[in-house]
């Protein structure tokens, strides 16, 4: 069984004043296996943030259904929601998202505490898992102490701590240098390695050339798939790169 | 750049920042309004003629100054709290192209627009509310309402020149603030880091001291005297340990649960200790002068109060009779038929009044003074020396008077027969009784000693009253030889003392001075009268309800204004928090809170910053409830059980009104969080 189904996914938002309708997302279908790292591409406006933010349990399919391990979204009621959402799914977000009045640990351990892990648990957990990211010498330290990417494997390691089915990262390396962006996604690729599964949306084809396959939309549909199987990098992310030029000949524009 | 341009900027940006403007607008029109209102009772002609116009003045006009100087600080205060909450925007602008000379009139403009317009405001509300304030201090001080309120042209002026310089200073400095900066300053500076407080635990010991000591002088203190003296040291140590309480002693105590894993890391006190933390150690200062504000609103109303509602009851200490009059002699005899015919024309000149006469008496007596020394009497000799026994003993002075039995039987009603050489003695229980009393070498033998007589004075009065009760005016003079043999037969006077009841307090005192002068006329055609002697409990009224009911009014106006400026900066701090705690409550969405748990986490924390005053005002002023009482007392207002209500009254109606801000704070808090 595949661990995240996504079956005929439609959006349609509505203008402020009723009248016109939007169509975001237009039957979209895709599945993530257990250990899959997945990168979605598209360019702006093409419906990627919104269908992170389905996926994510923040808004809800107009028509279609999700199901993450077989559990189905729209059987889940809203009261829960924040509890699952807190279980299953580890968020990374582009500008971060650390509280300033934490320090890196607290930031960390937020997620578990909301859960009523035991402190010494979470003592126990916090400490690998930072050495794994390379930034336990930080935990310490406040947000604004520390440069951008240490900030970002700091929100990683927040996402990671519950042990999420599936860590959903919206362009994680977005506000990152391009050392640090390298630094991150070998992080990406270590954990994946460990068996975590990843879904990332980013503009960046050299971001998305650590995934193992990639996804493309377009005006709301899916447009393409591609596996990396057994290239290199290198040349998949030349793969990748002559995808989105077939892409963008339509006269959309990639960031 | 076109002039309509930058009105419909100015224009718009008001509008826009309506949240922060319109409260900021109506707490001008408050304090104008106000200031308006007390200065225009000051000005207005018709308090000047009131029997009490110059002392109310002259406590209205302090009360002004005082006023004033706070009206100007906390404008200027209230004023730097916007424009910095601006910063980024005016960094905006920058970026846009605008020049800092542009956005300066810009400025300029929305102050105008804003401080004219709300001034306006409040002098129209001191226009319409000030008939209700000035019939409420006609109310407050017994007046019959007949005074007539006028509106004063100069109030008006002072009032708009007044507020005018503080503009004019405010929007100085606005100019200064848009100048000095630099758009990147203004719109990063938002986005600090902040510095660990260092000497927390010093501070905190320190604070506790402080606060313990102050405590200890407000609670232990019994004598009044010392209540006194020590109530401006313990009202400096509170204010010093309220404000480090409230930087360090908050701090310490979050940093100990903290350092607690097991209370730290649960879901409700993680995020809110790190919140306050924040929100503490930045408000600090902000929130201790709130606290130590409500206090002092607290015990100026309260205490107040207590004197306004109880001074019926100490005037009524200090008097015993409504009216006394003293007709001092030196020659001359009033028989006693003539004494019956003059009552009997005060009781027609009451009667004319419409006044009913509840008791009446005229009695002739010599006054001397003796000494009190252990409950036992002690008279002068023949050089003027007290001959005292025991010179060890507590010694006090009292006076002594001599009235004929006739005078006695006539107020007593009692009819009695006295031997040669016998005497009634009138005193209060800490004269000892005797068998005998001696004076002047002689011995008068007691016939009885009288607890009880309508004119004994009351127990207010320092100086103790001893009658002296002799067979006939014969025998009095020579009791009055021998209480003091040097004074000779000076010191007679015939003494009238008149209870009535009708009429305000003004006509009354205006009836007694009639009284006094009819009197002083009539024993003249008998006596030669060297002084008529007139004390009147409605003359003093009148002083009295002038004093403490101007005083009530002033206290009313300024907790008034105290509390406008407290609630202001209360809901200023909430709102601009809550423009940065949205970008926080938001990440927690995101993390995986609810938004259940985000309100009850926004609520938890809202409610301890807004409470924390509020709680520590409280346990100030029932610390320091036994000093204001004894404070209270050396006023002479000893009614203890009324000053506890009206410490209590006061606190609950606060409560109530902080509620009530609270409830629109947090709503308004919410909606910016959401």
């Amino acid at each position: 069984m595949e661990l995240l189904e996504v079956r005929h996914l439609k959006k349609v938002y509505n203008t402020r004043l009723g009248g016109r309708q939007c169509v975001a997302l237009q039957d979209v279908s895709f599945t993530v296996s257990q250990g899959e790292f997945v990168a979605i591409m598209g360019a702006s406006g093409s419906g990627k943030t919104t269908l992170l933010n389905l996926l994510a349990s923040l808004d809800k399919p107009t028509e279609g259904e999700i199901l993450l391990a077989g559990r189905n979204f729209r059987e889940i009621r809203d009261k829960e929601l924040s509890i699952f959402r807190r279980n299953n799914l580890g968020f990374v977000f582009q500008d971060f998202n650390l509280l300033d009045t934490f320090t890196l640990r607290d930031n960390i351990l937020l997620p578990l505490v909301l859960s009523n892990t035991p402190p010494e648990e979470m003592m126990l957990r916090v400490r690998p898992l930072a050495q794994s990211l390379g930034i336990e010498e930080l935990l310490d330290k406040f947000p604004y102490e520390v440069s951008g990417g240490e900030k970002q494997r700091a929100a990683v390691a927040r996402a990671v701590i519950i042990n999420p089915k599936i860590i959903l990262a919206d362009e994680p390396t977005g506000a990152l240098d391009s050392k640090a962006s390298a630094g991150l996604l070998d992080k990406f690729s270590a954990l994946n390695a460990q068996g975590r599964t990843i879904l990332m949306v980013t503009h960046s084809a050299n971001a998305a050339s650590y995934a193992s396959r990639v996804i493309f939309i377009r005006d709301g549909r899916l447009y393409n798939q591609i596996y990396r199987g057994g290239l290199e990098r290198r040349e998949f992310f030349d793969r990748i790169v002559s995808t989105l030029t077939v892409l963008t000949e339509g006269g959309a524009d990639i960031g | 750049m076109g002039k309509g341009l930058y009105f419909k900027l100015a224009k718009e940006n008001l509008r826009r920042n309506r949240r922060m403007y319109f409260p900021y607008a109506v707490a001008v029109a408050v304090m104008s309004g106000v200031f308006f209102i007390i200065l225009n009772t000051v000005l207005c002609e018709s308090i000047s003629n009131m029997s009490f116009g110059n002392t109310m003045r002259v406590m209205l006009l302090f009360g002004l100054v005082v006023m004033a100087l706070f009206t100007y600080g906390y404008m200027l205060y209230l004023n730097s709290f916007l424009i910095k909450n601006r910063r980024r925007e005016f960094g905006l602008y920058g970026i846009l192209g605008l020049e800092k000379r542009h956005v300066g009139r810009i400025i300029l403009l929305e102050n105008t627009m804003l401080n004219l317009g709300s001034l306006a405001l409040g002098l129209l509300c001191g226009t319409v509310f000030g008939k209700l304030a000035f019939m409420v201090l006609l109310a407050l001080t017994n007046v019959a309402p007949d005074s007539r309120f006028e509106l004063s042209l100069p109030a008006y002026l002072i009032t708009v020149l007044g507020f005018g310089a503080i503009f004019l200073t405010a929007t100085i400095y606005n100019q200064f603030q848009v100048r000095l900066a630099n758009p990147i300053d203004l719109i990063n500076g938002e986005k600090k880091g902040e510095k660990k407080l260092r000497g927390v635990p010093l501070m905190t010991v320190v604070g506790l001291i402080c606060l313990g000591g102050a405590y200890y002088f407000a609670i232990a203190t019994k004598d009044k005297a010392i209540a006194i003296g020590m109530f401006w040291p313990a009202v400096i140590l509170v204010i010093i340990a309220t404000n480090l309480l409230f930087l360090a002693g908050s701090q310490f105590v979050l940093r100990a649960i903290r350092r607690t894993p097991r209370l730290y890391y649960r879901p409700n006190t993680f995020i809110s200790v790190s919140g306050l933390m924040h929100r503490l150690k930045q408000n600090a200062a902000g929130l201790s002068n709130i606290c130590i504000l409500s206090t002092m609103v607290l015990v100026t109303i309260s205490g107040v109060c207590a004197l306004y509602f109880g001074q019926e009851e100490m005037i009524k200490g200090f008097f015993r009779n409504d009216l006394e009059i003293a007709v001092y002699y030196d020659a001359g005899e009033v028989q006693s038929r003539q004494l019956d015919d003059t009552l009997n024309e005060l009781r027609l000149m009451a009667s004319e009044r419409g006044y009913a006469i509840d008791s009446l008496y005229a009695y002739h007596s010599k006054q001397e003074t003796a000494l009190l020394s252990d409950g036992q009497l002690a008279f002068k000799d023949q050089n003027g020396n007290y001959n005292l026994t025991d010179s060890e003993a507590s010694i006090q002075t009292v006076s002594v008077l001599i009235m004929p039995l006739e005078d006695y039987s006539c107020i007593s009603g009692q009819n009695r027969v006295l031997q040669k050489d016998e005497l009634l003695v009138i005193a209060e229980p800490s004269v000892q009784e005797s068998k005998t009393v001696q004076a002047g070498g002689k011995s008068f033998q007691v016939q009885e000693w009288i607890r009880e007589f309508p004119l004994l004075q009351p127990k207010e009065e320092t100086i103790k009253q001893v009658f002296l009760v002799a067979g006939d005016m014969e025998k009095c003079r020579e009791l009055g030889q021998a209480v003091n043999p040097s004074s000779g037969d000076s010191n007679w006077a015939v003494e009238f003392c008149m209870n009535f009841t009708g009429g305000d307090y003004v006509e009354r005192a205006e009836f007694s001075r009639n009284v006094a002068d009819h009197l002083g006329k009539r024993m003249a055609e008998q006596l030669s009268v060297t002084l008529v002697h007139s004390s009147g409990i409605d003359e003093y009224r009148a002083e009295s309800y002038g004093v403490y009911g101007g005083l009530l009014f002033l206290g009313i106006f300024f907790s008034l204004l105290f509390i406008t400026n407290t609630v202001l900066i209360m809901y200023f701090k909430q709102v601009s928090e809550g423009y940065e705690d949205r970008a926080r409550y938001e990440i927690m969405r995101k993390v995986g809170m609810s938004n259940q748990e985000v309100r009850n986490t926004i609520n938890r924390q809202v409610l301890i910053v807004f409470f924390l005053p509020l709680a520590g005002a409280l346990m100030h002023i029932l610390a320091a409830t036994n000093m204001i009482t004894q404070i209270l007392n050396a006023f002479v207002m000893t009614n203890n059980a009324l000053t506890l209500a009206c410490i209590a009254v006061t606190s609950a109606v606060y409560i109530l009104i902080y509620l009530l801000v609270f409830r629109i704070t947090a709503r308004t808090y919410y909606k910016i969080v959401r």
